[in-house]
């Protein structure tokens, strides 16, 4: 399995100049909007895309037929995409709060704290793992290009869901969320991992189930 | 005797296209060729035997182990060039051995550069940049250098030019010297096979027709250039197609010597493998 991270990394090492540069865009906008959490949001968001890069790549090539007469199991193939993508947020965390760090001390910024910075890391990452756990099997079943199409419902989906409930919840139920927001916090991330693991099964029993 | 591949009655239906029946046994050093037109069943069987496709019915075993329950165990010892199967276009050839070696325990990092030398691949170019020929080179290279006991190729010589494609056979031949070692390839271009195979299994419309000692085609089968009427002389049992034409006939024949001491008056001329591809395809019994 380590072997399909290193080749990962490889493969996809050629975008590292233009993400860096990416960042300092993002990082200057971010100054001009004042506002932290842009940057840690499109930092996040764009640092995510990656794995579908890189299994667009993978079909493109050839490689997920090339991998399959190789001793790896099919397991492994899954495991080492799931393992990816927890790579991939956990950079975008890294990065987001280095840059945090970095621009509070040059510049404050009115949402720049540590503390709100990590209350929207965590929401963040609950939302990415959630769209993650529904497209990771959806990949593995109809290919990148078909789920591209569909990708951007997936992603509003749950967007809208979340929203759209609290939207029109009572406020005294809101008010209690808010109170308790650390166990809610806590529950909403155990929840998304717990998802995740789910969603790494189903692609398991889909990959296993796929003729090459 | 051992035998690397043992294919035995493998079924495979898809719509509109089935494998019927497929059975071949591949023994060890020598090379074995699959013959077949496009479409005919050559990449199916070959998908089987690699496990990345689910049979409906048949066993394959490769390397004495049954390839679904040890398939990763077995792959661990083949190397495998198939049809549209390759790396990113953007990795060089000296970063496919970083990964390589973590996934094969015996991969040779100083046998990879030193194969990477002699076939001249570039090692430090993106292989977008690659022709056809050095891609499939890489292909062979990568398929070699974690010492493998078997190689499986899928049209593996078909984009090589005649230098190339001799300097690959010849390290084919090189590599079955040693009797745990074969080679199974498929081909569409019977010549390449013609010169080094050993083994020649044809296969036609999902179904296999003919396996057997290239030599002892090439010796024991004969074409036959006769008068329509002159068909008829001709015992059934030897006939394996017709050309038929308006004037004369073409008879494809599984005995020439039996039949030359029957008919002394016939020409019998020796064949090529192609002939015998062609005679099933386009030719009528």
């Amino acid at each position: 399995m380590s072997g399909l991270l290193v080749k990962e990394y490889y493969t996809l090492r050629r975008y590292l100049k233009q993400y860096i540069l990416l960042f300092i865009f993002f990082g200057v906008l971010s100054v001009y909007l004042d506002s932290a959490i842009y940057f840690q949001a499109m930092v996040t968001m764009s640092m995510c895309m990656l794995v579908f890069t890189g299994m667009s790549y993978d079909s493109t090539a050839g490689w997920d037929k090339y991998v399959m007469t190789m001793p790896v199991s099919r397991k492994d193939v899954v495991l080492s995409k799931y393992v990816s993508c927890v790579i991939y947020a956990a950079s975008a965390i890294v990065v987001s709060t280095v840059f945090s760090i970095i621009i509070n001390r040059i510049h404050p910024m009115e949402d720049g704290g540590l503390m709100l910075m990590t209350t929207v890391a965590a929401t963040l990452l609950c939302l990415i793992f959630i769209i993650y756990s529904i497209l990771l099997p959806m990949i593995f079943k109809l290919g990148v290009e078909k789920t591209r199409i569909l990708m951007i419902a997936v992603i509003m989906i749950p967007v809208f869901a979340i929203l759209g409930t609290a939207e029109y919840m009572p406020e005294s139920v809101l008010d209690f969320i808010e109170q308790h927001a650390a166990i809610f916090g806590a529950a909403g991330v155990i929840m998304s991992v717990l998802i995740y693991f789910i969603s790494y099964f189903i692609s398991v029993s889909i990959f296993s189930k796929k003729e090459f | 005797m051992e035998y690397l591949i043992e294919v035995e009655n493998l079924n495979k239906t898809y719509p509109g296209f089935s494998l019927k029946d497929v059975s071949f046994k591949v023994p060890g050093g020598c090379i074995m060729g699959l013959i077949g037109e496009n479409g005919a069943g050559k990449s199916t069987t070959i998908k089987a035997i690699l496990d990345l496709i689910h049979t409906d019915g048949g066993k394959i075993r490769v390397l004495s182990k049954d390839v679904r329950k040890k398939g990763k165990e077995i792959r661990e010892d083949i190397g495998v060039v198939l049809d549209g199967a390759s790396f990113h276009e953007t990795l060089r050839a000296r970063e496919i051995s970083k990964f390589m070696g973590k996934i094969y325990q015996n991969w040779d990092e100083k046998y990879y550069q030193r194969l990477l030398k002699t076939f001249g691949v570039p090692g430090n170019k993106p292989i977008k940049n690659f022709s056809t020929g050095m891609k499939m080179k890489l292909m062979i290279v990568a398929a070699m250098a974690h010492h493998p006991n078997l190689l499986i190729l899928d049209e593996a010589t078909s984009g090589l030019d005649p230098v190339v494609r001799d300097e690959i056979l010849d390290m084919f031949q090189e590599f079955i010297q040693d009797e745990e070692h074969s080679v199974l390839i498929s081909s569409h271009i019977t010549s390449d096979l013609e010169k080094v195979a050993d083994y020649i299994t044809f296969i036609h419309k999902g179904e296999i027709f003919l396996s057997e000692e290239k030599d002892r085609i090439m010796e024991e089968y004969g074409i036959v250039r006769c008068r329509p009427e002159n068909v008829d002389v001709i015992d059934e049992k030897m006939i394996v197609g017709i050309s038929r034409g308006t004037y004369s006939c073409d008879v494809l024949v599984n005995q020439r010597e039996k039949l030359k001491q029957q008919h002394p008056d016939f020409m019998i001329n020796r064949i090529k493998l192609e002939d015998v591809l062609l005679f099933k395809v386009k030719g009528d019994k």
